[in-house]
């Protein structure tokens, strides 16, 4: 631990913020791993007071009972909100918003103490992309958009103090690398010490003991699935989360049938994609959430547009939404935007290694076949007649799950790369296999969100359901 | 001559705007804490005392 300000909430005058009271409250062997353990115990950024709140808050103690919802998105059905050239960046409003939250942090000197170097906490994950980079904070579920030159700093400069740093630059940029470290602090994304090698990096490997760990069950009007059956072989397989798409109107015992075979079972994660029915009214809707806990959400769509509503049901974590958005089949599926982007350690480090969307996930499409995902053509097989076992140990099963961000075209140049899920089914018309989603409207050479449209009409399905 | 860098005040380093960056599902992990009085077994907390 250096012997300035790092992380101890000073501010520019030299007044003690709460961050100082905090550290006088710690042992010499606390106030050295303070940084990091202050980092790790608080999900929020901390206001004042708030590093205080640590030396003398209780745990709060699970209920026993973990609601879990699966930390990406499993299928892409929804529609992101309308997007504009320009409004990419979030305009007036996240200004307004980072410009509030600044006023709201304390004040924290820039100045590197003595010879101390800068290190990120090890969950904040730089990444480099293109035109911009960004830094992924994987703790506090965030992303903060930063210069490839900061990027550069953080990575190709890692452990130099500040002057060698400015050195390095010929002091042209002494203005902006203070910035920079200032921001770094400001949005408690690093620290200054004396040792940056004792902070080591996290460990991103991606190895968990699941077969499968996400399945897909679409459902229409004229599916006859036997729901036992199939549960009870994800269950095998070791699957946490299941996402049912419903595309018909629904009555409410087409909900409960599924979700009364799943009793018992080993899914953590159940969401619900379900057709507007007359039954689907809001309390029947949180009544299923409150008799089927490992229900982690339901979207009801095809809703009228009256019916346009978004809650969550605080008691059980569910959440709820009603879109006037048609979902009648798989096709409606692969839409990619700011949205569906998910930050979080499980989906990061899955996503360097693995395709963000494909790997270990099994579709059972409203047929019963068997796929990698409803919208590929390939079937393994219907799941009456072949068990979900033989179709995974079908040797081109698992092709796809190897294809990673770094091998897309377009997508190994974007910075957004390892926090959103990609999308094999529906890629850019003419192109290969590795080639970029055909509805990502992202162009991360300049950095901007084209509206859906563009898009669209740049590519074709590859993918289709018979 | 070194690459000139950036001022973090350019529209690209903006956050998201809320409306863009609205889950569609439940995709972050939701844990129930219990607000109440922790039932009595936990009484303890493994502090040694009652």
């Amino acid at each position: 631990m250096a012997d300035g300000d790092g992380g101890r909430g000073v501010d520019a005058n030299g007044s003690r913020g709460a961050g100082e009271r905090f550290f006088d409250l710690l042992s010499a062997d606390g106030q050295r791993l303070a940084p990091v353990a202050y980092r790790f115990l608080h999900s929020q950024p901390a206001g004042e007071g708030g590093p205080a709140r640590l030396a003398t808050s209780r745990h709060y103690r699970a209920r026993g009972y973990v609601c879990f919802a699966f930390h990406k998105p499993i299928s892409k059905c929804l529609a992101g909100p309308e997007a504009s050239p320009g409004d990419d960046t979030g305009g007036e409003e996240a200004e307004r918003r980072a410009g509030e939250e600044k006023a709201a942090a304390p004040a924290i000197s820039p100045r590197a103490p003595g010879a101390a170097a800068f290190a990120l906490f090890a969950c904040c994950v730089p990444v480099r992309g293109a035109r911009r980079s960004v830094i992924c904070d994987l703790q506090r579920q965030s992303l903060h958009f930063i210069p490839n030159g900061l990027y550069e700093i953080l990575t190709e400069h890692r452990g130099k103090t500040t002057a060698a740093v400015k050195e390095h630059y010929a002091h042209e940029a002494d203005e902006e690398i203070d910035e920079y470290f200032d921001f770094l602090l400001r949005e408690e994304l690093g620290f200054w010490c004396d040792d940056p090698e004792s902070f080591p990096d996290l460990d991103l490997s991606w190895d968990p003991p699941e077969r499968i760990t996400n399945a897909i069950l679409d459902v229409d009007a004229g599916s006859a699935h036997d729901y036992p059956a199939i549960l009870r072989q994800l269950d095998d397989l070791g699957c946490k989360a299941l996402e049912a798409r419903f595309f018909h109107a629904c009555r409410l015992g087409d909900l409960t049938a599924l979700l009364a075979a799943a009793e018992g079972g080993r899914l953590r994660s159940i969401e619900l994609l379900a057709g507007w029915g007359e039954e689907l009214v809001p309390p029947a809707l949180e009544g299923l959430a409150a008799a089927y806990q490992r229900l982690s959400g339901i979207v009801v769509h095809s809703a009228p547009p009256w019916r346009q509503h978004r809650w969550t049901v605080e008691r059980l974590g569910t959440a709820m939404e009603y879109v006037t958005e048609r979902i009648d089949s798989p096709r409606c599926c692969g839409k990619i935007h700011p949205g569906q982007l998910v930050v979080n350690l499980e989906t990061f480090a899955e996503a360097r290694q693995f395709n963000s969307c494909l790997n270990r996930k099994v579709a059972i499409d409203a047929r019963g076949e068997i796929r990698n995902c409803p919208s590929l053509p390939r079937s393994f097989g219907n799941v009456r007649e072949v068990s979900l076992h033989s179709a995974l140990a079908h040797r081109d099963f698992p092709a796809l799950w190897a294809i990673n961000k770094d091998q897309i075209a377009v997508c190994k140049d974007c910075e957004l790369r390892y926090v959103c899920t990609d999308c094999r089914a529906y890629l850019s018309e003419g192109a290969g296999l590795y080639s970029k989603p055909a509805t990502c409207t992202y162009d991360p050479y300049t950095a901007t969100w084209n509206p859906p449209a563009a898009a669209a009409a740049a590519g074709s399905a590859k993918g289709d359901t018979p | 001559m070194k690459k000139k860098l950036e001022r973090l005040a350019g529209p690209l380093f903006r956050p998201l705007a809320a409306k863009q960056i609205q889950r569609t599902l439940g995709a972050t992990p939701t844990t129930i804490y219990e607000t109440g009085p922790p039932g009595s077994d936990f009484q303890t907390d493994g502090e040694g005392h009652n």
